[in-house]
């Protein structure tokens, strides 16, 4: 499991931020002593930093640079502030990738994933997804039955994804649809229908029945 | 600036130097002394004369010279500097202290609403930083509603509050004197969709569908200020939408400029109020009826902004059918020219 350092000053986000972060089985440390941040550091050896800018003492620049004077953890700033000066002052000092507040959680955990995906190389099983008999492996955008394989559409890809990570939950059309846009397809209600429509027949081909149900007027399921 | 007004202002002096020429001819004449040497008289006075116009003429050239210069600065309404208010009788000095005074005082009425404005600015731009935070808190607390409809419900209104929170921060920001704009080159396309995923959620909620076309060109403008249109933009579109509707996107290329167009086929704007929209704190018949409140700020802005870009916005409609918004980014030489101008 992966170590989430969190520092920041304002309890109600960083409470909240670790609560979302443990959902998606992170494991998460709050910062306790602002006034040397470089020794919590060094005492949980986290393996990716969020860091917000104004806090009390020193600034986050600053301790961003004092931690790279350590180590090359990927750090991931966080802050309410937009200006284009305070994302390259963020770069500058050592920072890894930017997000400002407020910030949906999917585009947090995958600015993570990213992340930790780059820093330490590795093939995560987040890329797989298991089904009964059949594995969805979002890496290479192929859907797998005993023998067959089958290549899925970027779409098709995304929409069995989300299925598959929320099993036996039903997920709303609307999430489904944030997650696409997230992805720069732009489907519209009726799209995604259609989308759903020809995914139920070609994973039917593969041999599996009846996969995807529908939750009328909500949206879709996978038991 | 002539002779005549010189005249006229100097009249008491002429008039009573002429008086006691008179006087002294007419006490000489009624005594009768020196009644020998008439001629005398008569060049004495002749002599007289002429020395006293040219002492005139002279004292006429001096006022023409000192006063011409003032003189035309006020005729053209020009600025006057103090340093023009040369001379050092009791009147001018008089004066220019009291332009002096004045201009004191101006100056530190100014001083102190710049510096009551540049605090509030301050405090606004604060307060927006800080406000994000429990929105933020409030959005991440949403993954904890493990129920769809209120999920969305609190989602929507979460939204409705981070848009409103931008328009204060921009809305100041737009007005400011303080100039925060830099201008870079990028994709037309990268915006958009960057400015339809900032909106998806409410697009999504509202049923609206989302085109994109022809948009691979590349501009020059600020990206901040820019996305803050689109929202603007995006979100009347969603406002003003029928049941459910759809916006395009789609670029053009004029001849100097580039244009983004953005089309909805919502309820369109009124013939008498298409005039108007951008006017500061205007409504409309669709600002008064629809459900949503509008401020009459948000196209005023957007026009405000575009303008201080170089940027130009242009609006159609026809109502119960289309809203088409034109913004024209001009292309690079005409950049370059504009900004030497």
């Amino acid at each position: 499991m992966r170590k989430i350092l969190i520092i920041e000053d304002d309890l109600d986000v960083a409470r909240e931020l670790a609560f979302s972060l443990k959902k998606w089985d992170f494991e998460v440390e709050l910062v306790a002593a602002f006034h040397d941040i470089v020794k919590e550091f060094i005492e949980k050896r986290p393996s990716l930093i969020l860091m917000d800018i104004n806090l009390p003492y020193y600034d986050g620049f600053y301790w961003c640079e004092k931690i790279r004077e350590h180590s090359k953890v990927p750090i991931l700033f966080l802050s309410s502030r937009d200006s284009n000066m305070d994302i390259i002052m963020g770069m500058n000092n050592g920072g890894d990738d930017y997000i400002t507040k407020p910030f949906s959680v999917e585009v947090l955990i995958s600015k993570i994933n990213a992340l930790l995906r780059r820093s330490y190389d590795y093939t995560s099983s987040d890329s797989l997804y298991y089904y009964q008999d059949a594995v969805l492996d979002t890496q290479r955008c192929i859907f797998r039955y005993k023998e067959k394989e089958m290549e899925l559409t970027k779409n098709e890809m995304k929409i069995l994804s989300l299925l598959l990570k929320n099993k036996g939950k039903v997920v709303s059309r609307e999430k489904i649809m944030m997650s696409l846009w997230n992805d720069d397809e732009f489907v519209s209600d009726n799209t995604l229908t259609v989308n759903v429509t020809r995914l139920r027949g070609r994973i039917k081909e593969l041999g599996i029945e009846d996969i995807i149900k529908t939750k009328k007027g909500i949206g879709y399921f996978m038991e | 600036m002539n002779f005549k007004r010189f005249l006229k202002e100097n009249g008491k002096s002429v008039s009573f130097n002429g008086s006691i020429l008179l006087f002294i001819n007419l006490y000489f004449y009624v005594l009768g002394v020196l009644s020998g040497s008439k001629g005398d008289i008569y060049y004495l006075n002749f002599l007289l004369l002429v020395f006293y116009a040219a002492g005139l003429f002279v004292q006429y050239h001096n006022w023409k010279r000192k006063y011409h210069t003032l003189y035309e600065l006020a005729r053209q309404g020009n600025d006057i500097d103090i340093e023009e208010l040369k001379g050092e009788n009791l009147e001018e000095e008089i004066l220019r202290s009291i332009i002096n005074r004045k201009e004191r005082n101006y100056c530190e009425n100014l001083e102190s609403k710049k510096e009551q404005i540049k605090e509030l600015e301050e405090y606004l731009s604060r307060w927006v930083h800080e406000i994000k935070l429990p929105i933020s808190t409030l959005n991440m607390m949403l993954e904890r509603i493990e129920d769809d409809k209120l999920n969305s419900d609190f989602k929507n209104e979460i939204e409705k509050i981070k848009f409103l929170v931008n328009s204060v921060l921009y809305g100041s920001r737009a007005t400011a004197a303080a100039e925060d704009i830099s201008i870079s080159e990028f994709q037309l396309q990268d915006i958009v969709k960057q400015a339809i995923k900032n909106n998806a959620f409410m697009l999504i909620r509202n049923n609206m569908e989302v085109k994109l076309e022809n948009l691979d060109y590349f501009i020059f403008s600020d990206k901040k200020w820019i996305l803050y249109v689109l929202d603007q933009l995006i979100h009347n579109a969603v406002k003003y939408a029928k049941v459910s509707g759809t916006v395009e996107f789609y670029g053009e290329k004029g001849d100097k400029y580039i244009c983004l167009n953005m089309k909805d086929y919502g309820i369109g704007i009124a013939e008498e109020d298409i005039d108007r929209i951008f006017k500061k704190g205007f409504t409309g018949s669709n600002g008064r009826n629809t459900t949503y409140k509008s401020t009459g700020m948000g196209l005023y802005f957007t026009k405000k902004i575009l303008d201080k870009l170089g940027n130009s916005i242009e609006v159609e409609s026809v109502q119960n059918q289309y809203t088409l918004f034109k913004i024209k980014f001009n292309m690079i030489s005409d950049f370059v020219n504009m900004t030497k101008m």
